[in-house]
């Protein structure tokens, strides 16, 4: 089947099922919450702790000059959390449901989008939170949240696709998980997430080029921090990055979901 | 139209076998070429042994899986319970989570909202549907996973063994939804252990095992199979022929005719008590060592005993021979071994050789088993019956130990009410005897034989190998001891008739012995005994020489039978036996039995024969003569409270001074002889003629006038003397009447053991008693002295004869066999003996002797202080020979005058 035959079926499978999705997504959400000790303020209050660490840290002990580096920061680590713990939880998501996919007869990857899908929601909700800050840093943010609307949902259509592939993965080979933590810290280090890209010496700079993450960060930032449009260049690495990602999860996925059941 | 098909659909795993640190990949088939189909609104249950690949069957049905060969086709929506509480967000309440396992089932919001109402009143959780699922109890998660699966209005209903969770009042409720959604024509898959279950909820079940199918059938057909066949492959091993299918499976024998399980429960199994113990070979560990086509070998170990059996399972024509071989370690005693056969309950009817019955209906409370038939009865074989409608399916079994040893026996017996079948036992005890030796061998063994057209006629034909027939006579030699049949029906009851020795302080009865029996001709029985710790061994010869009659020879020989104080033979008669007679003195059994037996002649019969007789025609006439010179001597006991049958002893009691014994000698040797009895009359036979009464009992006349009794104790009656002994009509001889009208009267009498009868003749008259007695000779006889006798009461004080008359004196103190004869008239005719006393209402009594014998005399005796008695007589004391012939014995009159009488 083609390429593109496999991703308008898992399409229209995940299309059709969306009710399902929804459903699974705000209970996953829900379920969260509804453990924790502040509720609903756990989507608030986590990001704004985090803010606050950060500031604190890299205003009075990493000095860095760059102005306004806490927010800079802040405007990288939140679409990289999303990303990292997303990814992390995607992979063990089949793992963690197995009962629901020895009882239901469900389109298997269900199971991590809507894992991913709640991620992307504490996202925004921090996202939001944070909102106040950049507008006070600057105010033509607002202008922009359509556009950063788009980043965010090619942003989750790539995890999505990562997160098929890894959760197959990890069904196989029970260790990928601890690799992964690895990886991601790894991975952390050649985004700019910390430091911008221009810090990187120029030898090195090739490796963050592909690192499909450091186009979305610099997207990100640029639209949150610096209240501008991204360049085309930099908006078409950022699609295509997505489309790759997903069609490989799709293809991925197609070709292994039916040995999922037996090995779980 | 069907709703779930598969056709040839394979399954395979792909497992991770690691070993000694190296992975290996292997293809596990969990299923293999599986094909079925449903039909819309069926019911069907699935069970087999864990890792059949139930459940990936239903994975199959549900759509998660696909085959990985073949095809299935589904058609409908499908729900069920696959996993207990899958689905479920912990900390989300049921509100909520029936909402989202709403949607996992596929159902879009509003359509669960439409059945949010019915899914959580069929839950019924109360206000915990609003609490956190995590919180929930077993119960309450399959209460809601069920209401849910069950509201989605599915086409296909699958559940995974998980109802098991729930009490009985949702197990309840949930059979009762099946039901009700079956209606709506919804299909239904069910897996599950619980046989009960099964029942209640589908008529079609599929046994699975190891990926096939092994059988698609009707419940009945399918359930007993599973139990068959549950099991590791290495304990379970099977042969078939023709319609007889056996089935060995972890210590239990399962046998199958025409496809359908006859031996329900545990099967055959074999128990052994070792140390006080009881343990069954179902708990044993298995091993198949040889399976072929006709024959099975296994070996099975009892842990932690160290005793390991052997069994041998083989098929010979129709019969199944059944051997167990116990090994023991050096020191283990084992004391029973115990075959056990659990039938059908359709099993209706038992036979043995000796005896029949049916089982009666097992009471509801009845926990334990319970015997049907007593052990002693049974004898080697039993053979069970099913009703004749019954019988294609329940074939015959005829069920029976190989070798006699110590202590065989078999049993019938109805099992506990929840268990409801029959069950045959073979016992064998063991004894005292523990093998200190190691490696002792143990190896009792059955034969069943299947569908035998008639059991009772079978069973009699290899039964008569020990057994001796004569016209109405039936011996049967059956574990140590004699057992007497007349007519077919028991003479002698248990313990029938045995040997016993006395020595070394011991009773050793032949019961206890281990014995080769040996049937040399058709009326020559010949038994060897031996016992263990004597060194000696016994023989019997016995042997069917007349009709009715046998010779029973015991010989001994051995270096310890200078040791035996005492021997006997012993025999026990049933209770039916109310007379006993022997040369001299003959009476009745007390009816009451007491604490010890009771020797009823108190003295030792040497000579002559003695035996029983009863009052049935049933009951024959059994006497004894002991035959040689051998010391031996019998005696008669009315047995005790325990035995409550009449016994008969025949001793042979050593002298103290040790005799040199060598060879074989001959210790008893005796005749014992069956006869059909005279009916005797036990209603006495009374004729009256206006003042006069005759009333004829048991051998003597008895007179009354005016209804008071004038004769006494003997009253009216015959003596006579031959070889040395006296035969008087009222104790050795049996009456029959044979004519009783208005006044007339005759009887018929004849003697046990000398050929002689008697005929009386009474007529009454309105003032006297005429009788007419003739002799029947049957035989040449030597008689030496011929009486009629009248004895009266002491109440008539003066005599007189012809010549003379007086008073009678007073009794004499010595009690003399013969008594004093006052006056004695060496002429009889025409002349008679008379008492008077017209007092008291007794009148005159004249005594005449018209014809007779031969010459006689009329004598006037006083009787002895015992009897306080009268008598008038007529003797003729000439010895002579009679040969055979009718002849007038006596014929006479008693005239009465009682004129005077008020």
């Amino acid at each position: 089947m083609s390429l593109h035959r496999l991703a308008v079926k898992h399409i229209k499978r995940i299309y059709s099922s969306r009710h399902l999705l929804w459903e699974m997504t705000v209970k996953k959400i829900k379920a969260q919450y509804a453990a924790s000790l502040t509720g609903i303020g756990v989507a608030i209050v986590n990001p704004l702790l985090l803010a606050f660490v950060i500031i604190f840290v890299f205003s009075y002990i990493i000095r860095i000059e760059i102005d306004n580096f806490p927010l800079f920061i802040i405007s990288g680590i939140f679409p990289w959390l999303f990303f990292s713990s997303a990814l992390f939880d995607a992979t063990m998501s089949f793992l963690v449901h197995k009962n629901i996919l020895h009882q239901f007869n469900i389109p298997k990857e269900l199971i991590p989008i809507s894992v991913v899908f709640a991620h992307c929601f504490n996202f925004i909700v921090g996202l939001v939170v944070m909102m106040p800050f950049f507008y006070l840093l600057n105010h033509r943010v607002l202008l922009f949240i359509p556009l950063l609307a788009a980043v965010i949902i090619l942003h989750f259509i790539f995890v999505v696709g990562l997160g098929m592939m890894f959760s197959l993965v990890n069904v196989f080979f029970r260790d990928f998980v601890s690799f992964l933590s690895t990886i991601i810290m790894l991975w952390l280090w050649i985004t700019p997430v910390f430091y911008p890209l221009d810090f990187v010496p120029d030898k090195l700079r090739i490796i963050f080029r592909l690192n499909p993450m450091t186009s979305f960060i610099d997207c990100y930032r640029i639209i949150i921090f610096q209240g501008k449009s991204p360049s085309f260049c930099a908006l078409i690495e950022v699609v295509l990055w997505s489309l790759v990602c997903f069609l490989t999860g799709v293809v991925f996925f197609d070709r292994f979901e039916s040995r999922i059941l037996k090995r779980i | 139209m069907e709703s779930i098909r598969l056709d040839n659909v394979w399954e395979i795993y792909r497992v991770k076998f690691i070993i000694d640190g190296k992975t290996k990949w292997d293809n596990i088939w969990a299923l293999k070429d599986i094909s079925f189909s449903v039909a819309r609104g069926e019911a069907v249950g699935i069970i087999g042994p864990n890792g059949a690949g139930k459940s990936t069957l239903l994975k199959l049905i549900a759509g998660m899986l696909a085959p990985d060969r073949g095809e299935i086709t589904v058609e409908g929506r499908v729900s069920g319970l696959l996993e207990l509480g899958a689905g479920f967000e912990p900390e989300l309440t049921g509100h909520d989570n029936i909402y989202l396992c709403g949607s996992l089932f596929g159902l879009s919001k509003a359509e669960i909202e439409k059945k949010y109402d019915s899914i959580v009143k069929f839950a019924s959780l109360g206000k915990f549907i609003y609490a956190p699922v995590k919180c929930y109890s077993q119960g309450m998660f399959v209460r809601l996973a069920f209401s849910i699966a069950v509201h989605i209005e599915p086409d296909i209903f699958l559940i995974d063994d998980t109802l098991a969770v729930g009490d009985e009042n949702f197990q309840r409720k949930c059979f009762k939804k099946v039901f009700e959604i079956r209606e709506k024509g919804v299909t239904f898959v069910f897996v599950t252990h619980d046989i009960g279950m099964l029942r209640k909820l589908c008529s079609r079940v599929i046994f699975l095992k190891d990926g096939r199918i092994i059988k698609d059938s009707n419940i009945d057909t399918v359930v007993p199979l599973y139990s068959q066949f549950s099991g590791n492959r290495n304990e379970i091993a099977s042969f078939k022929k023709g319609d007889l299918h056996i089935v060995f499976n972890a210590g239990r024998l399962f046998l199958n005719w025409k496809d359908r399980l006859i031996t329900p429960h545990y099967g055959g199994y074999v128990s052994i008590e070792v140390e006080r113990n009881w343990y069954n070979s179902f708990q044993a560990q298995w091993e198949v060592t040889k399976s072929e086509e006709d024959n099975i070998e296994v070996i099975g170990n009892f842990y932690p005993l160290l005793i390991t059996q052997v069994w041998r399972l083989s098929l010979n024509g129709g019969s199944l021979k059944w051997i167990v071989e116990n090994r023991v370690k050096e020191g283990t005693s084992i004391q029973q071994v115990c075959f056990n056969l659990m039938l059908d309950k359709g099993y209706i009817s038992w036979k043995s050789y000796t005896a029949r019955g049916e089982f009666p209906s097992i009471p509801e409370d009845m926990r334990n088993w319970y015997p049907v038939a007593s052990g002693g009865l049974l004898g080697k074989f039993v053979g069970v019956e099913a009703h004749e409608t019954d019988k294609q399916k329940l074939p015959s079994v005829v069920f029976g130990y190989d070798e006699d040893s110590y202590f065989s026996q078999t049993n019938i017996l109805n099992s506990d009410y929840l268990t409801n079948c029959r069950i045959l036992q073979y016992i064998m005890k063991c004894g005292e005897t523990s093998p200190s030796v190691g490696g002792f061998f143990l190896t009792p063994s059955v034969t069943i034989k299947f569908n035998v057209p008639d059991a009772a006629s079978y069973i009699e034909k290899i039964s008569t190998e020990y057994t001796l027939l004569s016209k109405r006579m039936k011996l049967l030699f059956q574990q140590g001891k004699l057992l007497l049949l007349y007519n077919n029906r028991f003479i002698t009851q248990f313990p029938h008739a045995f040997t016993a020795i006395h020595i070394n302080d011991r009773w050793y009865y032949s019961t206890m012995a281990s014995w080769h029996v040996d049937k040399i001709e058709d009326n020559y029985l010949y038994v060897m005994l031996k016992w263990v710790g004597v060194s000696f061994t016994q023989h019997w010869h016995i042997r069917v020489i007349e009709d009715d009659s046998f010779v029973w020879e015991v010989e001994e020989e051995g270096s310890h039978t200078s040791a035996v104080i005492e021997r006997r033979i012993e025999f026990l008669f049933c209770k039916e036996y109310l007379r006993y007679f022997c040369e001299y003195e003959t009476g009745d059994f007390p009816s009451i039995f007491t604490e010890y037996p009771q020797d009823m002649l108190q003295c030792c019969i040497r000579r002559g024969e003695f035996g029983l007789r009863g009052e049935l025609k049933s009951i024959p006439v059994v006497s004894f003569k002991v035959i040689g010179d051998n010391r031996s001597f019998g005696k008669i006991f009315n047995s005790d409270i325990f035995q409550r049958g009449r016994s008969v002893v025949i001793y042979n009691v050593s002298p103290e001074e040790k005799e040199n014994v060598n060879g074989r000698l001959t210790y008893f040797k005796i005749k014992v002889s069956l006869k059909d009895a005279y009916n005797i009359e036990n209603v006495p036979s009374v004729i009256t003629n206006k003042r006069v009464k005759f009333v004829f009992d048991k051998g003597r006349g008895r007179i009354f006038w005016d209804d008071r009794e004038i004769t006494k104790h003997l009253s009216f009656y015959t003596s006579m003397r031959a070889g040395g002994r006296w035969y008087d009509s009222f104790s050795s001889a049996s009456w029959r009447d044979t004519y009783n009208k208005n006044s007339n009267m005759e009887v018929n009498g004849e003697w046990d053991y000398i050929p002689l009868g008697q005929k009386w003749s009474i007529e009454v008259l309105p003032g006297a008693v005429l009788f007419k007695i003739i002799l029947i000779v049957q035989k040449d006889i030597e008689v030496e002295r011929l009486q009629t006798n009248v004895m009266l009461s002491e109440k008539y004080k003066k005599w007189h004869s012809f010549s003379q008359k007086g008073i009678f004196p007073e009794f004499r103190p010595d009690i003399d066999s013969d008594w004093e004869i006052i006056v004695s008239d060496n002429d009889y005719k025409g002349k008679c003996v008379a008492v008077d006393e017209v007092k008291e209402g007794f009148p005159e009594v004249n005594f005449y002797v018209d014809k007779a014998f031969s010459a006689g005399r009329l004598n006037i005796v006083n009787s002895d202080l015992y009897h306080r008695a009268r008598l008038l007589q007529w003797v003729d004391d000439r010895q002579e020979r009679i040969k055979v012939g009718e002849y007038l014995y006596c014929e006479g009159k008693i005239i009465f005058n009682g004129d005077n009488i008020k």
